[in-house]
């Protein structure tokens, strides 16, 4: 179910977005500045967000370098009446998705719902993709789509993950269980990593208990 | 147009009128933006209004796109001037293509001017004019 | 045939003065009463006190299909209405209009009244042409398609000294005035250009770039 976060000092504002938002059946929150924003952001995850700049205290400028020091890479929307040129540019270039002046439609507001949802879902799409690239064994394809994910999802399980995959198909254990670890280090409830990890001991172990035996068989033979 | 209940309308003129659809209409659930070219008239919205409020002069073509004209699913030219009124209905239906128009306006004799281009008129010389012939009636029809 | 001037002022009223002085008939409608005692005083036309946006003023002015209506109000939106009443509820083919905001010559375009006059626009093209003494982009006619370019001679533009007819313009480009010692002349393939020569340039804008170029040289 997708949500989002509506961040704007203004009740009736908040409202209006929030309406339509619930007219697309997702889900939103909503809070009255940065501050709360960013709090909220560290509790859930959100798919997209609604921001104001006007706003006292923690302004939308601020909230967008914030986000940016996490490196949340969620697809952020402004919503401002300030609409100087200088200020747009500033705004896209903290990495906005894009820029809705005030006043706005319901359909201005949905429209970029699901944009962000788009760019939300690309993650899964590409993940599957390259899954299937990797099976069949086409690695430097595979490597290719990899270097993009780590790009725009670099606060992500799923590369570092992907990665271990590929070194895994390419037969470096050692490789692999280094990225399938940074994996986790970014998600410790990661659990498709967790799993591969365990494989690759399992195995390890198995490998070396065999190894063992065959030692000690060939120090009898001796 | 399929859907009623969140409609973007820009009402143009912030007199009494205005100002109480504005607040009528807000309430309901729409979004409406209000557009007067003095800062002062909006002092006559109510608390009940959450919705946009832009200072601009409505004949001229860059207030009308600040409010974002173009989107909008119903315009209220509520002036008290017929002819910007009615500058305001001609430009929304003809220009923009806005599905409803409805313009208030003093005096009928420009009436089929706003109906060639189907917009809709309120007349209040003609509705109070109604209304007292029917009180009239009545309250002859007490005293009988 | 006669002329109706619709609000304004000062232009209304030297406009009449100078439409008289030609042997127009002409017609002054206006809200201001001491203004219209002032006209009946010192201009020979018909003077009507009214609003000529109330169909009843324009119809006690006795207009007809062939006349000539010009809206000269400083409103933009009256004379929206003056046009429109003229247009679609009296058939006058002829009807001028002012807007003050540019803007709205493309707005009165589209709402069917095409001969619309901003002043905002012609003084700010008539600067433009004072303070560039090179080439100047004066107007562009018919929607765009056509242009009319402003460029003065200079010694070292390789068309200085040439005729016309040897110059080689592109197709559908022409040098159709030339202004030289405050004289205007119209050209023909014989006259030789000289340095100082003023060129009005009709063109197309698909040509602009290479006629501009066979005239003034790489620059």
């Amino acid at each position: 179910m997708p949500v989002f976060l509506i961040v704007d000092d203004e009740i009736h504002i908040r409202n209006m977005i929030k309406k339509a938002i619930d007219e697309l059946e997702y889900q939103s929150d909503s809070v009255a500045n940065g501050e709360e924003a960013l709090h909220a952001l560290f509790e859930k995850k959100y798919d997209g967000v609604f921001t104001d700049l006007k706003m006292p205290g923690m302004d939308g400028f601020d909230l967008l370098d914030a986000m940016n020091e996490e490196v949340m890479n969620i697809p952020t929307v402004v919503v401002s009446a300030y609409t100087e040129a200088e200020n747009i540019i500033k705004c896209f270039r903290k990495g906005i998705m894009d820029f809705i002046t005030k006043p706005f439609t319901p359909e201005e507001i949905k429209k970029v719902a699901k944009d962000m949802l788009k760019k939300r879902i690309d993650i899964k799409e590409t993940t599957q993709y390259v899954k299937g690239l990797i099976k069949q064994n086409a690695l430097g394809e595979a490597e290719k789509y990899l270097s993009i994910l780590f790009g725009t999802y670099s606060s992500s399980p799923l590369p570092h993950y992907l990665m271990g995959m590929k070194c895994m198909k390419e037969g470096s254990e050692v490789k692999a269980l280094k990225h399938l670890k940074a994996s986790i280090a970014l998600d410790e409830s990661y659990e498709p990593a967790k799993k591969m990890i365990e494989e690759i001991l399992t195995n390890q172990e198995k490998t070396e208990a065999k190894s063992n035996k065959e030692e000690r068989e060939n120090g009898e033979e001796e | 147009m399929a859907k009623k209940n969140n409609l973007y309308i820009i009402i143009i003129g912030c007199g009494r009128l205005g100002s109480k659809i504005a607040a009528n209409l807000s309430n309901k659930g729409h979004s409406v933006v209000v557009l007067d070219k003095n800062e002062s008239s909006f002092q006559h919205l109510t608390q009940e209004f959450t919705g946009f409020s832009i200072v601009g002069n409505a004949t001229e073509i860059e207030s009308l796109k600040k409010a974002k004209i173009d989107k909008a699913d119903m315009v209220l030219a509520l002036t008290n001037n017929d002819n910007i009124n009615y500058m305001v209905s001609q430009v929304a239906k003809e220009v923009y293509r806005t599905p409803h128009v409805i313009a208030r306006i003093y005096n009928p004799d420009n009436v089929e001017l706003f109906k060639q281009i189907n917009v809709k008129v309120i007349i209040p010389m003609l509705l109070a004019e109604t209304v007292f012939n029917q009180t009239f009636e009545e309250l002859l029809g007490e005293n009988a | 045939m006669k002329i109706i001037l619709a609000g304004g002022r000062r232009i209304t009223y030297n406009l009449a003065k100078m439409l008289i002085s030609k042997g127009s008939n002409v017609v002054i409608i206006n809200k201001d009463k001491p203004f219209c005692e002032e006209l009946a005083r010192d201009v020979k036309a018909l003077i009507i006190n009214g609003d000529a946006s109330k169909i009843e003023i324009l119809q006690r002015a006795e207009i007809f299909e062939n006349d000539i209506m010009l809206a000269l109000t400083p409103q933009d939106e009256d004379n929206l209405i003056i046009s429109q009443l003229c247009i679609k509820v009296l058939n006058v083919m002829n009807v001028y209009t002012l807007v003050n905001d540019p803007e709205n010559v493309e707005v009165f375009n589209q709402l069917g009244i095409k001969n619309v006059i901003s002043m905002t626009e012609m003084l700010s093209g008539l600067i433009e042409q004072r303070v560039s003494s090179r080439l100047t982009n004066i107007m562009s006619f018919e929607k765009g398609k056509g242009l009319v370019l402003q460029l003065t001679v200079e010694e070292k533009f390789p068309a200085n000294g040439i005729m016309l007819k040897d110059l080689g313009l592109p197709k559908g480009a022409i040098i159709g005035a030339i202004t030289r010692d405050e004289e205007l002349i119209v050209p023909h393939g014989e006259t030789v250009l000289k340095t100082g020569d003023r060129l009005a340039i009709m063109c197309k804008p698909s040509v602009q770039t290479k006629t501009v170029k066979i005239i003034a040289g790489k620059d």
